[in-house]
């Protein structure tokens, strides 16, 4: 019998026929410049459509499904469809973790379809829940939406609304997206931070990138220790690092050409205080260069220094 | 005096807790949970002053965030708020257009800046600069720390 993990990393969409279901999902994944699949959604009904969306930020990325599902009126309501989401044997309470319920704010009776599934939501406590209102806006209709929402812990998010001037803040599909964004998914990715990449630490560029390129280089050392260690299908001295990483490694020519630059002469009397003027004149050159240029220079700096240290 | 600050998420999410008054976990508790809930059913025209127990709440939306300082009866509410937005204003300049995923993942940092700002539930250091400029230090410290480990290591 396998053992599968339910992930929770499912947002479910739900609506009425019509009410911009998948119009939202792909104004998502357009702003995240992904796009849909065409073939499966021709048909009207998007009732059981699974569009798969990986959320990319700078600080994580993650795999998750939006599900999309169409609502119908009160009176119409299967029943058998609601005890559907409850029972949990079902299991679609245990992996959905956000619910995007879309309708048409010129028809209140698209808003209603929502409240069948309350029972739903207080069960299973999803982290985000919208309520994103499309089409025109209707003078004051837009109250009941907003203290409806209010009370049962919904966000309501209209996609009509224009932004104003003096409020930073984001709204329609761009709110919808911080707010997915903004929700810790199980099975996301962490994107590691290296040391140097504090964003505060603008006045020494060189320094920045001589800590980027040392940390980059004992985190590099670790990870072909340890794949010699349990890797028991590669050669001792496999080295595929030329070819997983490219042109950011210096060559070990290169690494060689300036260690002797640097080092030449750290025997003598007075090595260290040369080696040091080389250092700073080589900061020096590094200003006029391009970025890919001084981080080349960087690397090779520290691979040289990495090299001296092991002799 | 502040009694606690707190930032959470539209969501209800607790982002940030400083509490600078002894409470118990208990008490601890109950003021989050309910605060919170109070909070996200206030409408955007409502006051950001409320009073909650002994003590009254100064709250304060910045983006997706709610930011929420409790004071006591004798502290102004107005010159709280100002302080609030001297905190957003610190984050914003130290993290870069700061928005809520930023604290999320450096929550350490947002709490680093808070630390150089309030000491005790006062505001104690006023000027931008030179909490920006003690951060920036401390940073670099912690930069050189991890190089310094770094090298030691490559010898080993």
């Amino acid at each position: 019998m396998s053992t599968f993990k339910l992930i929770k990393n499912k947002i479910l969409v739900l609506g009425r026929r019509g009410a911009g279901k998948l119009s939202i999902v792909k104004q998502i994944l357009s702003i995240t410049n992904q796009s849909i699949d065409d073939f499966n959604i021709e048909d009207k009904n998007h009732s059981g459509i699974k569009i798969p969306w990986k959320i990319n930020t700078k600080y994580y990325s993650a795999k998750v499904d939006f599900w999309i599902d169409e609502t119908v009126h009160k009176d119409h309501v299967n029943k058998e469809v609601i005890q559907g989401y409850e029972n949990e044997e079902n299991g679609i309470g245990k992996v959905v973790d956000a619910i995007l319920f879309i309708f048409k704010k010129d028809e209140p009776a698209t808003f209603d379809d929502i409240k069948v599934f309350t029972s739903f939501i207080q069960q299973y406590d999803p982290a985000i829940t919208l309520a994103i209102g499309t089409g025109k806006i209707i003078q004051g209709v837009d109250d009941p939406y907003e203290d409806w929402c209010l009370e049962n812990g919904f966000e309501y998010v209209d996609m009509e609304v224009t932004k104003k001037d003096n409020i930073d803040e984001r709204i329609g599909i761009e709110r919808i997206l911080e707010a997915l964004q903004s929700n810790m998914w199980e099975g996301l990715t962490r994107i590691t931070q290296t040391a140097g990449k504090s964003s505060n630490i603008e006045n020494d560029e060189y320094h920045h990138e001589l800590i980027e390129a040392l940390s980059q280089a004992n985190l590099k050392a670790n990870e072909s220790t340890s794949s010699q260690l349990h890797d028991h299908n590669s050669a001792p001295f496999d080295d595929n690092d030329a070819e997983f990483f490219g042109d950011a490694l210096p060559s070990q020519l290169e690494i060689e050409n300036m260690h002797r630059q640097i080092f030449c002469d750290f025997d003598d009397e007075d090595g260290l205080d040369k080696v040091l003027t080389r250092l700073s004149n080589l900061r020096e050159k590094s200003k006029s260069l391009s970025d890919e240029e001084r981080r080349k220079l960087a690397a090779s700096v520290a691979c040289s220094f990495g090299m001296h240290m092991g002799d | 005096m502040i009694l606690y600050l707190f930032i959470f998420s539209r969501h209800g999410k607790m982002r940030l807790k400083k509490w600078f008054q002894y409470f118990t976990d208990k008490e601890k508790t109950t003021l989050t949970t309910d605060l919170t809930t109070v909070i996200l059913s206030r409408k955007r025209s409502m006051c950001n002053v409320l009073e909650y127990g002994e003590h009254k709440v100064i709250y304060k939306r910045y983006a997706s965030l709610y930011f929420v300082a409790g004071i006591d009866w004798n502290e102004n509410e107005l010159y709280t708020l100002e302080v609030i937005h001297r905190y957003v204003q610190l984050l914003d300049e130290f993290f870069g257009n700061v928005c809520e995923l930023d604290i999320i993942y450096n929550f350490d940092k947002a709490y680093y800046v808070l630390d150089e700002l309030f000491m005790a539930g006062e505001l104690q250091e006023p000027n931008k600069k030179a909490v920006i400029r003690h951060i920036n230090s401390f940073e670099q410290t912690c930069q050189l720390d991890i190089l310094t480990r770094n090298l030691e290591e490559s010898i080993k």
